[in-house]
């Protein structure tokens, strides 16, 4: 077993694997730039090493510095977290290289599944159903055109090595393709460097639906359900929820099973993710995450496993714990990130102390966060200030749970966007399951969540009182417009 | 729970809350021949300006008019019913407001009017500062440049973002404080747009 765990991240997550950790006694250390000094993380550590401050660059995604740290304090094991290194099989390698354990996939397992063509053929090899798309490059021909049709519009025109979200076009229209293909070929090969491009259908107003699952050392894996995360906005989860309301038992097993299979055939270990986009009954194979994910707690909620102890063991070469028998959901359970975002300013980010903290509890509530009182949230890094994840016996009482555990949460200082997640849980659309990727455009909320901010504003001004404890309002945010986002606590700009 | 048909039947505050998203948008307030008195307000973390018509005694954001009836309970706290339907509780305890049982922050001071200056350009010298500390990664203009309102003069990333840093006037661009990839701190100058000297406008 690990005997001293290095956890290479920070935030949350950070202390989501240190109190793993501590259940199966290792000693734990942690890393910090300079402006995470005060963490939360850094406290509850055993140790913790200080990487000095500037950009992630150089301290939590510099791989030298972490692997010297690590070899300093004589640790036998680096849990990567999610986001910075964890998907970086580079990183993994100069780990194990370093003659230390890595808490994740092997390398090959996770360069493969990083190359999106690369895992695309794996899924299909094995079964798992894909978005249709064309195999090879197209040009703006009469070529193009017929695979189109044999594919079927709408028409995703494609980047083969574009992403975050640039370099892809939609078309609806025959006519429009070819200049479509001209257009996004000079776009990608201005953004990237490589101008090919792929036709793939276009499913609209999908649901996200994500497939937990992990596997150890000795070919032993198995699948944890799915998650549903539909509620998103610029491609960032706000509102994961498990199990999906769509989905049947059925098919449910049958993808389950199918996820399994891939993993075994590309020599997976550890946990994993397998993400789709789904529409009327068919799933679309969009990518695997080669480790763990931030809303990992709702499948803990509903299996009642702990994923990131499973983690520690197998990464330690012990067998996994569980069959697919013992794997049984309970339940309903539903997580909220809580983000330092405000939703009537077009969800900028926010930031400033946290003047005063109280999180809720009571039965099936978990509140997930390395936030306290007093805390300066940074703002170097994503806006995640904590997961609020509620478990009910069906979905109508997690909703229900969930509404009032949030209604309990109180965090001032400056902006959050729990005015958005309240609006949501009371939302009948939502309450009747009908969530999809577009349901925040859809639904039309925020003229909503601001009329309840004023009337409760107008309340609050006749009252005529003040909170007369000293504090700095928030500077204007009324010079921002945010151009584009990362995924959380996640990759350099 | 003992009875789950209860559970369905009562009108809980989520389930009120639910009915309240179907209603309709509110009236736009008429606000020729109001009295108004402007408010700054802040209430969780954003900045809000609000009118309070000093005869009726209504309360106006955003041109809508929210009318709100406080009750006060021996017990110490308030109840105010706004628009009729909507009843929030409020207490105050040693310098702490709680609505509905959450600790929140308010303050509030009285401000200059601002609607007749909402779209007028403001004249001369307009100091463009840091929203909150960054990175300056792109400068959009260079010294003489014309800028109109809305333009992004500058990007600065911060948390994790890239965020455009647009002119609230329009003008010549007068000084560039910065360069790509100096860091800033909160409230520093950035960028100086002269205004052209214009009649200002009264409300729209």
């Amino acid at each position: 077993m690990i005997d001293r765990l290095l956890i290479a991240n920070r935030g949350e997550i950070a202390v989501r694997v240190i109190r793993a950790a501590r259940m199966l006694e290792m000693d734990t250390f942690a890393i910090h730039s300079k402006q995470d000094a005060n963490s939360l993380h850094v406290r509850l550590a055993d140790d913790a090493i200080p990487l000095g401050g500037g950009s992630a660059r150089d301290n939590y995604l510099n791989i030298d510095k972490i692997i010297n740290a690590a070899l300093e304090q004589n640790v036998d094991g680096i849990h990567p977290g999610y986001g910075f290194l964890s998907e970086s099989a580079e990183f993994a390698q100069a780990v194990i290289d370093a003659g230390i354990t890595w808490v994740g996939p092997p390398p090959s397992a996770i360069a493969k599944l990083g190359d999106k063509i690369a895992s695309r053929e794996e899924a299909e090899k094995v079964g798992v159903p894909t978005t249709p798309g064309t195999e090879n490059p197209v040009e703006p021909n009469k070529e193009a055109m017929k695979l189109a049709k044999d594919i079927g519009y709408p028409i995703m025109v494609k980047a083969a090595y574009g992403g975050g979200g640039m370099g892809m076009k939609v078309v609806r229209d025959a006519d429009e393709l070819q200049s479509a293909i001209e257009q996004t070929q000079k776009q990608a090969g201005a953004a990237f460097g490589r101008s090919e491009i792929f036709l793939e259908k276009y499913v609209e107003r999908p649901k996200h639906i994500e497939v937990q699952f992990i596997s150890d050392s000795h070919g032993n894996v198995v699948h944890l359900g799915e998650r549903e995360c539909s509620i998103q906005r610029r491609h960032q989860k706000l509102i994961e929820e498990g199990p999906s309301p769509a989905l049947t038992e059925e098919q449910r097993n049958e993808i389950g099973e199918k996820v399994k299979k891939l993993a075994l055939a590309v020599d997976y270990e550890n946990a994993g993710t397998a993400e789709f986009l789904y529409k009327d009954g068919e799933f679309y194979f969009n990518e695997v995450n080669a480790r763990l994910q931030v809303e990992h707690p709702v499948t803990e909620m509903i299996t009642g496993k702990d994923l990131v102890v499973e983690q520690l063991r197998i990464a330690s070469g012990k067998k996994l714990s569980w069959t697919q028998n013992d794997i049984q959901t309970n339940g309903h359970a539903i997580e909220l990130r809580i983000n330092a975002e405000d939703p009537l300013n077009d969800f900028s980010p926010s930031w400033g102390t946290v003047n005063s903290l109280n999180t809720p509890g009571g039965f099936g509530v978990r509140f997930d966060s390395h936030i306290y009182e007093g805390y300066k949230v940074p703002t170097d890094y994503d806006s995640l200030l904590g997961k609020l994840i509620i478990w009910g016996e069906d979905r109508e009482q997690a909703i229900y749970r969930a509404y009032y555990a949030l209604s309990e949460l109180s965090i001032n200082g400056f902006s959050t966007n729990m005015p958005f997640h309240r609006v949501v849980l009371a939302n009948k659309e939502f309450h009747q399951g009908k969530t999809t990727t577009s349901f925040i455009k859809d639904t039309q909320l925020i003229p909503y969540i601001k009329e309840a901010y004023n009337r409760r504003l107008a309340a609050l001004i006749k009252t005529g009182m003040r909170t007369s404890k000293v504090f700095l309002p928030p500077r204007s945010q009324s010079k921002w417009r945010d151009s584009s986002r990362l995924e959380s606590s996640g990759r350099l700009v | 729970m003992a009875d789950e048909e209860l559970l369905k039947s009562t009108v809980t505050p989520i389930k009120r809350a639910s009915t309240h998203q179907k209603e309709k948008q509110a009236q736009e307030a008429d606000i020729n021949g109001r009295r108004l008195m402007a408010f700054d307000t802040v209430f969780n973390g954003r900045e809000q300006v609000i009118h309070l018509d000093q005869d009726t005694g209504d309360v106006i954001i955003d041109g809508k008019v929210y009318n709100v009836d406080l009750e006060y309970d021996p017990d110490g706290y308030y109840v105010a019913n706004v628009k009729d339907k909507h009843r929030y509780k409020i207490e105050y305890q040693s310098g702490d407001i709680y609505l509905e049982g959450r600790l929140i922050e308010f303050t509030y001071n009285p401000a200059v009017p601002k609607l007749e200056r909402k779209k007028s350009a403001r004249a001369g010298q307009n100091v463009i500062t840091a929203p909150l500390p960054g990175n300056v990664t792109d400068i959009a203009v260079k010294l003489g440049d014309k800028v109109t309102m809305g333009q992004t003069v500058l990007t600065l990333e911060a948390m994790k973002m890239q965020n455009d840093i647009v002119s609230d006037t329009d003008g010549i661009i007068k000084e560039v404080y910065v360069k790509k990839g100096d860091l800033v701190s909160g409230d520093q100058r950035l960028i100086l747009v002269d205004a052209p000297k214009e009649e200002t406008k009264s409300s729209e």
